[in-house]
């Protein structure tokens, strides 16, 4: 060891050969070098340097100028670190460097230039530490945090594709749902399998739950340019190893004969209609037209639902594909959101579709089973009905009316006994029935006749009362003559200037029980007049008797004061039927008194509500039900109040279930409507589905009218308020 | 009950009844002849319409959507207050020409009579 140039002698207690001793005795390895002009060349290393680098200060000598690089093995940011040198100033950095015995060690080099007045540093002293211990717990700490961080990720994406997939209306769930895996892959999309292969965006829940079918190529669009991508076939074998147009991998995962997640090789050749072709042609156009890319495998899943696979979950994985292999096609965690996203969505799918599937089936099968009214001219009818049955719309109790030929009004009620499905399907029975014959045959008694020879014949499994009534209109003098005849069933009432009569002529047995000829009873209705047909739901309650019922009814009857038979109907309604234990049905028919109905002001409460099957036609009544009640309640600006009726109701047989129960009510302050159907869903406004037709229908209602929506014991009530300061609202540009 | 009539320029399109989800399941065809017929100028009239909510805005605004992506323009004649009402809530007001001078007035064409008043609907007020 040489005198160090440079050095202060004499400033310290200890002299310079003894510092330069120390220095070359500690355990930290140290150097100095030259200047960065002279390519700092190593001067002089300390031993403890030398057991470190393995070199001493020979060797290092030989290697030249940046001799200290040649033992630098990784220097993360060497160009920040060489301008310090550059520029004189102290650097440290963590290298990485050979150990000697052939391992990697971090360091952390501290190289400090000696002061040297003014001008650039001749020399350097360098002090390196071991950090091996620190950045490798640092490296695991990042590579741990890394792992959570995608795990988060990972659970986060199968969070919302769980949130996507809870709405399968959406028309483009699975495109999002699509998308948001493409944080993890390249480029991810879905095919669902109905008799054919075919690119998903959402599902189509009105198609039955299928998987079944191979007809791929009913998919197939016109040649399209890159076609041309399709693999030649070339005369020496040694093609990709999918290439035999026998194996058909996809078809074997959409039979469920293999479990997949299969991987797909886009440069194998495929029969063009078989799965795997099928799907090969259309992936190569839609990830080259949305990837730019070409892919040359890709990694399949199936979407299985309960008893067959939906549809394909399919990936690419870029360009590392190559190292994809066939039993462990991708990294692990992608891997299992790939396949849990798939699963999910299978059984997402397969649920939607059958519960579509069960509620179009029973919505049909209610629709046909629920009493109808047809529009009679020159006579003011209401009906209503109510099954008690909390989970079916239907019940045994039903009604009819119709109109059989101008001026003649057959009507129907009855009771089949029991108010479960085989109570429902005994009523469907009969009502065809009844129907058929009171078309032919005019007179009541007749008509019953004939009921009970055929139902006697048809085993129908339950018993059954009912009322039938034929109205003839008699034109010479503007009155109506009623015929009618009971068969087991409570006699209607007539409603006559303040008085109540019950019709309790032409009784008999059951339905299909009658061995004698029936009766008919005759009356004659002038007008004002109101008759009223029900079933016993009004008046049955556990605590008193049905005589007692009746008498109550006829009681309350007397006091109705209403023209309108909305208004008979809603009277007998808020009276009667608080707490009704079985079904309910009503017909109301009251025989218009023009003249009279314009003077009198009845004083009946300022409610009305009707049932309306959910069927378009049902809108145009429900506007008619708004227009006769404003009328009757000489409210201004019907025309605004039909507008908003329309809309509510054409939501409610859209979006609804089951019937649709309509309400009005006079608050002084304008009209409320209340709209009520089955579905508990909230009403559909014009968010996040802007493709569904009449979008604009709620907001043609927020113009018109404040609103808004609760969930009621059956489903959700959506209600309106019209502004009667909006009278001009209408027409407004 | 919808009538198509057409001549050279123009195809005149002649509403009656309510214009609602009831009548939705002849829109699809009724607008493809429409468009199939590719002239340029398309004449709704709305005289004889009895009502019109959301569904039967959604059918007119298609049917002058279409006609302007051909460079066809639309024209509405016989709307009520309440009808243009609806059509400015849907945002389609400039989708068609307003005809306000047209007088909904009829002459019966059997016998040659008079012209008539038809009965006309509650107008807002």
């Amino acid at each position: 060891m040489g005198r160090m140039p440079g050095s202060y002698t004499g400033v310290v207690p200890v002299s310079a050969a003894q510092l330069a001793s120390a220095l070359s005795v500690t355990t930290v390895p140290a150097f100095i070098t030259g200047s960065w002009s002279t390519g700092m060349p190593v001067l002089w290393v300390n031993q403890a340097f030398e057991e470190l680098g393995g070199v001493g200060i020979d060797e290092l000598a030989i290697l030249g100028p940046h001799s200290l690089l040649a033992l630098v093995q990784d220097d993360p940011n060497r160009a920040a670190a060489q301008a310090d040198l550059k520029a004189g100033r102290a650097m440290r950095r963590i290298v990485s460097a050979r150990r000697r015995d052939g391992g990697t060690t971090w360091l952390q080099v501290d190289v400090t230039p000696l002061p040297n007045g003014d001008d650039l540093p001749e020399y350097w002293v360098g002090v390196t530490t071991d950090v091996s211990e620190y950045v490798d717990q640092q490296a695991e700490q990042l590579a741990s945090l890394e792992v959570e961080r995608r795990q988060r990720a990972d659970l986060d994406l199968i969070a919302q594709t769980t949130e996507l997939l809870g709405d399968l209306e959406y028309p483009f769930a699975l495109r999002d749902i699509a998308d948001l895996l493409r944080s993890l892959v390249p480029w991810s999309g879905f095919y669902l399998n109905d008799d054919g292969l075919l690119f998903a965006e959402g599902v189509d829940v009105a198609s039955p739950p299928s998987g079944r079918g191979r007809r791929h190529t009913r998919y197939v669009p016109e040649d399209r340019p890159l076609d041309r991508l399709e693999p030649v076939p070339s005369g020496a074998d040694g093609g990709a190893p999918a290439s035999n147009p026998a194996v058909d991998d996809v078809q074997d995962l959409l039979d469920g004969v293999v479990d997949g997640p299969v991987r797909l090789s886009l440069e194998g050749r495929f029969d063009p209609t078989s799965a795997s072709g099928w799907l090969r042609r259309d992936l190569m156009h839609r990830v080259v037209e949305e990837t730019g890319a070409v892919p040359h495998a890709v990694v399949v899943h199936a979407v299985a639902g309960r008893r067959r696979v939906l549809g394909l979950l399919v990936t690419w994985h870029g360009g590392a594909e190559a190292d994809v292999q066939p039993g462990r096609p991708e990294p692990d965690h992608v891997s299992t959101v790939v396949e849990v996203v798939a699963r999910r969505a299978g059984t997402a799918v397969d649920n939607a579709r059958l519960y579509a599937r069960e509620h179009r089936l029973a919505e049909a099968l209610q629709r046909a089973m629920l009493p109808e009214q047809a529009d009679v001219t020159g006579l003011d009818v209401w009906t209503y009905y109510a099954p008690n049955a909390e989970h079916a719309q239907v019940g045994g109790d039903w009604y009819d009316v119709l109109q059989i030929a101008d001026g003649t009004v057959g009507l129907v009620i009855g009771d089949v006994v029991g108010h479960d499905v085989e109570a429902a399907a005994a009523m469907g029975q009969l009502r065809s029935v009844v129907r058929a014959y009171a078309y032919e045959l005019t007179t009541p008694g007749t008509v019953l006749d004939r009921v009970d020879q055929l139902v006697a014949g048809m085993r129908v499994p339950r018993p059954a009362s009912m009322v039938y009534a034929a109205l003839e209109h008699l034109t010479e003098d503007d009155t109506w003559a009623l015929e009618y005849t009971r068969a087991g069933h409570l006699p209607p009432l007539l409603l006559r200037d303040g008085t109540t009569q019950l019709l309790s002529e032409a009784g008999g047995m059951l339905v299909g029980f009658g061995n004698e000829t029936r009766a008919t009873g005759r009356e004659v209705l002038r007008r004002g007049d109101v008759l009223i047909f029900y079933t016993d739901g009004l008046i049955e309650r556990r605590d008193r008797s049905l005589k007692r019922g009746l008498e109550t009814l006829t009681e309350m009857s007397g006091r109705i004061t209403a023209r309108d038979a909305a208004g008979v109907g809603e009277e007998l309604l808020s009276r009667l039927a608080d707490s009704p234990e079985d079904d309910v049905a009503i017909v109301v028919v009251r025989v218009p008194d023009p003249e009279a109905d314009r003077r009198v002001t009845a004083l009946s409460p300022r409610s009305r509500r009707w049932l309306l099957p959910s069927e378009p036609g049902s809108i145009g009544r429900a506007r008619h039900a708004v227009l006769r009640t404003s009328q009757a309640w000489g409210l201004p600006d019907s025309a605004a109040a039909e507008l908003v009726v329309s809309e509510l109701v054409a939501n409610g047989v859209l979006h609804g279930w089951g019937n649709i129960a309509l309400r009005l009510f006079d608050t002084g302050d304008g009209l409320r409507i209340e709209v009520e159907d089955s579905n508990p869903a909230p009403p559909v406004a014009t968010d996040g589905h802007p493709n569904r037709l009449g979008g604009f229908g709620m907001q043609i209602v927020e113009r018109l009218a404040d609103w808004g929506w609760r969930p009621s014991t059956s489903g959700k009530l959506v209600w309106a308020k019209l502004r009667p300061d909006l009278t001009g609202g209408a027409g407004q540009e | 009950m919808i009538e198509i009539a057409t001549s050279s320029t123009t195809t005149t399109l002649v509403v009656a009844g309510d214009l609602d989800l009831a009548e939705r399941d002849q829109f699809p065809e009724i607008a493809a002849r429409v468009v199939g017929l590719r002239r340029q100028l398309l004449v709704i009239d709305m005289c004889r319409v009895t009502f019109m909510d959301s569904t039967g805005a959604a059918f007119l605004i298609s049917l002058a959507d279409s006609g302007r992506k051909r460079g066809g323009a639309t024209v509405l004649r016989g709307a009520d207050d309440r009808d243009l009402f609806v059509l400015e809530v849907c945002g389609a007001l400039d989708l068609f020409r307003i005809d306000t001078d047209h007088q909904c007035e009829q002459s019966d064409p059997t016998t040659g009579a008079t012209p008539v008043q038809l009965p006309q609907r509650p107008r807002p007020a």
